[in-house]
């Protein structure tokens, strides 16, 4: 499968924060998830691809482009959703839908109409007078109405009502059927990406933890209980965040099978989920 | 070139009650006849016309910080500077054209002095509405690559600490009568004397009547185009590392 994104040792050095030599990949087709706790670089990488914010160091490719050389030719396929939406705000929908549209070749009136009627978004409605979930429809609106190839969602669920999430994550789901196009996706919401993701990058303190397909990740992982009297140096490394309480260790690991054959029927292992992940690979510690 | 009149439009869009308001406020001030009595009354109406029509759009702007949505839009950055010098052009010619004509108006409606002569009559000539927005045109050239570089608020500081030494030097050179020595009897005239903008009409006058009116404005398109193709390139140079 050919690659609508790819990202290779893109660093970003803020003084107080750095991004660090990121790579992964966005196949064509498919839907990625980045998570991270706050202040990760998740909205450093998506404003990197928009040349919002300049690389110290790296490369991107999109569509088999660079992103800075062929900037206008790259930006016209892709369709954003920053975290907070910024736009005129004394303006109405219609007005601001006036100044983004001429921008895009593709732009499909109709699609953009019918995407206002199903948000229920009121055209002469002052972009100001929205609520922070309207805002974000509105945006996303935008960002669907012209057939863009690749979609940069910042946050995109945040402030979002959790039928109207439902129903985004659907459409989300429906755009890349025709298998052309793909979305990045930057969210706490991990319970979001579980329905829809394809692949999961984890960025922790500016450095891309795994990036990974999501079946595998929740197949081959499991969230590890048992007794602190089996953690010792040589158990340790069988785990890649680990909590110890009084009773007993939680731990994540990303081989199921290799734990069950280690540690038999004295540990239970449970599902995993991206949120335990997320969790264990932030708050977890290895050490014993 | 369509993408800069695109950018020229949203600017029109976001702005254009701003300079409704504007130019209402403009208008009305200048219906005043009292207000009217001297150049420099029309010439500050004017640069409030040209210069808050600007301001505005790059105060809505700051204020929404949309700079960031425009970015990510299919645009280079230099395209956006581009568009904003067109958009600063754009307010000089059309601000040029309404002030210009709606003096032109009051002077042909109204008897403005008592020996029928028009007030403004030094700046209605083709010197005085060149040096005018000549002046214009280089103050905004200038202001352009402080504003890409900083921003709105930042920016204009730093312009304005930039101007003061310029203005106390032109100031102090005109006390010292150093304009006259090197200008000529036209700027010893009353009217220099009290309105020190119209010294440079002065020396647009020997321009024009030292090289002839054509080769006279074919040079000062050419200045002012250069001083626009200076103030794109710094511009330019300092909003591609601007980060939102």
């Amino acid at each position: 499968m050919p690659n609508i994104l790819e990202i290779r040792n893109l660093s970003k050095d803020y003084g107080d924060f750095k991004l660090k030599s990121v790579s992964f990949d966005l196949p064509k087709g498919t839907i990625m998830g980045l998570i991270g706790p706050n202040g990760a670089g998740k909205t450093t990488v998506i404003k990197l691809i928009l040349n919002l914010v300049r690389k110290d160091a790296g490369a991107i490719r999109i569509f088999g482009l660079d992103n800075l050389a062929d900037e206008a030719a790259v930006k016209s396929r892709i369709g954003f959703v920053h975290d907070t939406p910024l736009f005129y705000e004394r303006l109405t929908l219609k007005s601001i839908k006036a100044q983004v549209a001429p921008f895009y070749k593709n732009w499909d009136e109709n699609l953009f109409q019918r995407l206002l009627r199903e948000f229920a978004l009121p055209p002469r409605q002052i972009f100001a007078r929205l609520s922070r979930g309207m805002k974000m429809k509105f945006a996303l609106a935008l960002a669907l109405s012209h057939e863009a190839d690749l979609i940069l969602l910042d946050e995109p669920t945040s402030g979002l009502d959790p039928v109207f999430r439902r129903e985004l994550l659907a459409k989300l789901s429906g755009i890349i059927q025709d298998e052309n196009k793909s979305i990045l996706f930057s969210t706490h919401i991990t319970s979001d990406l579980e329905r829809i993701a394809d692949y999961i990058t984890f960025i922790r303190d500016g450095e891309v933890v795994f990036s990974s397909a999501k079946d595998e990740l929740l197949a081959n992982g499991g969230v590890v209980k048992g007794g602190n009297d089996l953690l010792t140096e040589e158990t340790a490394k069988f785990f890649k965040g680990l909590r110890r309480r009084e009773f007993g260790f939680e731990a994540l690991t990303d081989d199921s099978a290799a734990v069950r054959r280690r540690f038999g029927e004295n540990v239970v292992i449970d599902k995993v989920t991206l949120e335990d992940i997320m969790f264990f690979m932030t708050r977890g510690d290895r050490r014993v | 070139m369509f993408s800069l009149f695109k950018l020229c439009a949203k600017d029109y869009i976001a702005s254009r009650w701003w300079w409704l308001l504007t130019l209402t406020v403009v208008l009305f001030y200048g219906l005043i006849p009292l207000r009217w009595s001297g150049c420099l009354a029309f010439m500050i109406n004017g640069a409030f016309l040209i210069l808050g029509c600007l301001a505005g759009t790059l105060f809505i702007e700051d204020m929404f910080k949309t700079e960031a949505t425009v970015a990510s839009l299919p645009l280079k950055r230099s395209m956006i500077v581009q568009a904003r010098t067109l958009l600063a052009g754009l307010l000089i010619l059309g601000g040029g054209i309404i002030i210009f004509g709606f003096g032109h108006f009051l002077t042909a409606g109204f008897p403005l002095r008592p020996d029928g002569l028009s007030p403004f009559q030094p700046l209605f000539t083709i010197e005085g509405a060149a040096g005018y927005l000549f002046v214009l045109s280089f103050l905004i050239a200038l202001y352009l690559p402080f504003y890409f570089r900083s921003g709105l608020f930042k920016g204009s500081l730093a312009y304005f600490f930039t101007l003061l030494p310029l203005a106390i030097v032109i100031a102090g050179l005109d006390k010292l009568r150093v304009f006259a020595r090197l200008f000529g009897r036209d700027l010893l005239t009353d009217e220099f004397l009290r309105e020190i903008g119209l010294g440079i009409v002065a020396i647009f006058r020997r321009a024009k009547t030292a090289l002839g009116p054509v080769l006279f404005l074919a040079l000062l398109v050419l200045a002012v185009s250069a001083f626009f193709f200076l103030s794109i390139r710094l511009s330019t140079r300092f909003y591609g590392r601007r980060e939102f």
